[in-house]
């Protein structure tokens, strides 16, 4: 018996964004399995991309049929959320053509995330909403434990959402955003850098300045050499891009935090392509991919831009 | 003031060929001393013949004397990393970051042995003054076990970052132990000579870290003939030069913002003749997205049948590669020899 209403269909003809908010670990395995149930007798490839606790609840209760699932840790996948869109791009490419519809369940949003991470979750989520279109016949449900989050994380989740099912039924979001809210620059604030952030600022001829200050930093708050060789590559990028398309130069802060070195640029250029760093580059050697490498990269990358310029905050935990 | 040994060549009174491994720099370096990419700061307490602390000083890693061949007895500051070209290869083989850690661990250690650098001088001093004094002999070697004992620490909580930077703690504490056993049974407070035994167990490269290598294979005259063959390219920062063995083109130094336009019409005019051209990479100190990508561009420029071959990529620049989806550029090939990371 479907834990979903009646009318909808197993199979679906566009694509589909839909919040799953559930009352606890039970409702989660009744509401996920009979979704992933429902896809397999359709014959519907299945990602399922939920913590490797639930991946695992998730192959008990399936037993036998779980073996036509794909399975992934979103702790690996979407430590850094700016990842699970190529992700879910990945999968959706790699059916194409088979005819058939396509079924996902995504659950980026757990308790453990730092507030950081959270923001850049919900930001993800509104991006879902123009990362596919309705030609790809992909069904991907996001669930959200009512129990364990903030209130204000579900009332996110209904802005970001243009369907939700609470209680085992399908309704419109009444305060679903659309897709402006993705294409609308990101000017949600960043928290405020500490007292005790270094600032540099640089140009194009000083990059090799900045190069040395960011490795010194790291060499310092104790990172070993391959992290500290990508943290430098990264940071240059992103300063290449205020040098390049960000009014010539920019500023540079750095701070530690929690094991982390933070480094933020700031520049008077503006980031305007909402996709921006989540989409695979093609093997030519033309195309921007900075932010996309920036991202491979770093555990946290958050993007703003705000009518004074732009700011890409960069975040690696010390290894 | 400059030091004594500068004056020779400081007044250019003297016909001197300027040795080519004397190290640029004014000394004694200040504090936030940055200017040489291959600098290596560590502290020492100075102190007078008569164990008088003359205060903490800097100096570098790789500065020695030398002597000048045609003039016995006449010294100048020598890099033992070599020219100014050797010691960039030398950084580009090591790596910025590596260096970096080393610098790090170095500042490290300078703060946590001070204390134990500052005994270790009195007891010392005290022993020099009595040379058979039992007592004072006992009390240095109680100084130097406590000591010990400290270094030991420092190594076993920072072994992952030793080695990283090709400095593996067991026969560094060997080193260590070798260097205080000549030191407590030297007639002088300064440091004893180089330990080749101790330092044997190291690669040249990384023995570089701890003193002066006892090879330095990554010495560059053989290779550069700045007067024969005219660089292809060269600003501040990067240098591009032909390649004979094999055929193709030699990158050093650094490729960024400022320069990686440069460089890509340097690299695209180059390529031509060969099937295969060879990109020497080993000489790179860094190179961003956009240098990865003139290399991807001037690889589908060369034509069907023809392959750029590259050498000595470093592994970030690797990993950079795949990320950025080049990894399968059908003519590129990494070359499989002198994997470096």
């Amino acid at each position: 018996m479907s834990a979903f209403p009646a009318r909808v269909q197993p199979s679906i003809s566009g694509y589909r964004h839909e919040a799953l908010l559930y009352a606890g670990q039970d409702e989660f395995l009744a509401s996920t399995a009979s979704f992933i149930r429902d896809g397999i007798t359709a014959g519907e490839p299945t990602l399922v991309v939920v913590s490797a606790k639930k991946i695992g609840l998730l192959r008990t209760t399936l037993g036998r049929r779980a073996g036509n699932v794909e399975f992934a840790d979103m702790t690996d996948v979407g430590a850094n959320p700016a990842r699970i869109i190529p992700a879910w791009r990945d999968f959706v490419n790699s059916h194409v053509g088979e005819g058939h519809s396509l079924r996902g369940i995504g659950e980026p949003i757990y308790p453990e995330r730092s507030s950081d991470e959270l923001a850049e979750c919900h930001r993800h989520e509104t991006l879902l909403n123009v990362a596919f279109d309705d030609t790809v016949p992909f069904w991907l449900l996001c669930p959200y434990d009512t129990t364990t989050l903030d209130p204000a994380v579900i009332a996110d989740a209904e802005h970001n959402h243009p369907l939700l099912i609470r209680r085992k039924s399908e309704e419109k979001s009444a305060t679903y955003l659309g897709h402006q809210a993705a294409t609308a620059p990101f000017t949600v604030p960043l928290p405020e850098a500490p007292a005790d952030a270094v600032a540099l600022s640089f140009g194009s001829t000083t990059l090799t300045i900045l190069r040395g200050f960011v490795s010194q930093r790291a060499a310092r708050a104790g990172f070993r050499p391959a992290a500290i060789a990508d943290l430098v590559f990264a940071v240059n990028e992103v300063a290449t891009n205020s040098v390049r398309h960000g009014g010539g130069r920019g500023i540079l802060r750095l701070w530690e935090d929690d094991g982390a070195l933070v480094c933020e640029i700031g520049d008077v250029g503006r980031l305007a392509h909402p996709l921006v760093g989540r989409e695979r580059p093609r093997s030519e050697a033309a195309g921007e991919r900075g932010l996309w490498l920036v991202n491979q990269l770093c555990d946290l990358v958050q993007v703003r831009s705000f009518p004074s310029g732009a700011v890409v905050r960069l975040r690696m935990r010390r290894r | 003031m400059p030091t004594s040994y500068d004056s020779p060549v400081a007044t250019g009174q003297l016909n001197y060929p300027a040795a080519l491994d004397r190290c640029p720099y004014r000394r004694p370096f200040p504090a936030n001393f940055s200017e040489c990419p291959t600098y290596q700061a560590v502290s020492f307490i100075a102190a007078d013949s008569l164990g008088q602390r003359l205060g903490s000083r800097l100096t570098c890693r790789h500065l020695a004397s030398g002597d000048y061949p045609e003039q016995r007895g006449r010294f100048y500051p020598r890099c033992t990393l070599g020219t100014a070209a050797d010691r960039l290869y030398w950084l580009a083989r090591v790596s910025q970051a590596r260096l970096e850690v080393v610098r790090a661990l170095q500042e490290e250690f300078d703060s946590i042995s001070q204390p134990y650098r500052e005994q270790l001088l009195d007891a010392k001093t005290k022993l020099l003054a009595s040379p058979g004094n039992r007592g004072l002999r006992e009390s240095l070697e109680r100084v130097l076990v406590v000591c010990r004992e400290a270094i030991g620490r420092f190594l076993v909580e920072r072994e992952a970052r030793f080695e990283d930077v090709g400095l593996p703690i067991d026969p560094l504490m060997r080193l260590v132990d070798r260097w205080c056993r000549a030191w407590a049974n030297s007639q002088t407070l300064g440091a004893p000579d180089g330990d080749d035994v101790g330092l044997r167990a190291f690669q040249p490269h990384f023995q570089a870290f701890l003193s002066a290598a006892l090879e330095s294979p990554w010495l560059q005259s053989d290779k550069i003939h700045p007067h024969e063959s005219a660089p292809l390219y060269e600003d501040s920062i990067l240098r591009i030069s032909k390649a004979v063995e094999p055929a193709g083109v030699r990158l050093d130094g650094t490729v960024d913002a400022s320069n990686v336009d440069a460089m890509s019409r340097t690299l695209i005019a180059n390529v031509n003749g060969a099937e295969e051209v060879h990109l020497d990479l080993s000489g790179l100190l860094f190179c961003d997205l956009g240098g990865l990508r003139a290399i991807v561009h001037t690889a589908q420029q060369i034509g069907v049948g023809r392959r750029l071959v590259m050498h000595g990529l470093p592994s970030y620049l690797e990993r950079a590669m795949a990320l950025a989806e080049w990894a399968h550029v059908p003519n590129i090939v990494m070359a499989p020899e002198q994997k470096q990371s």
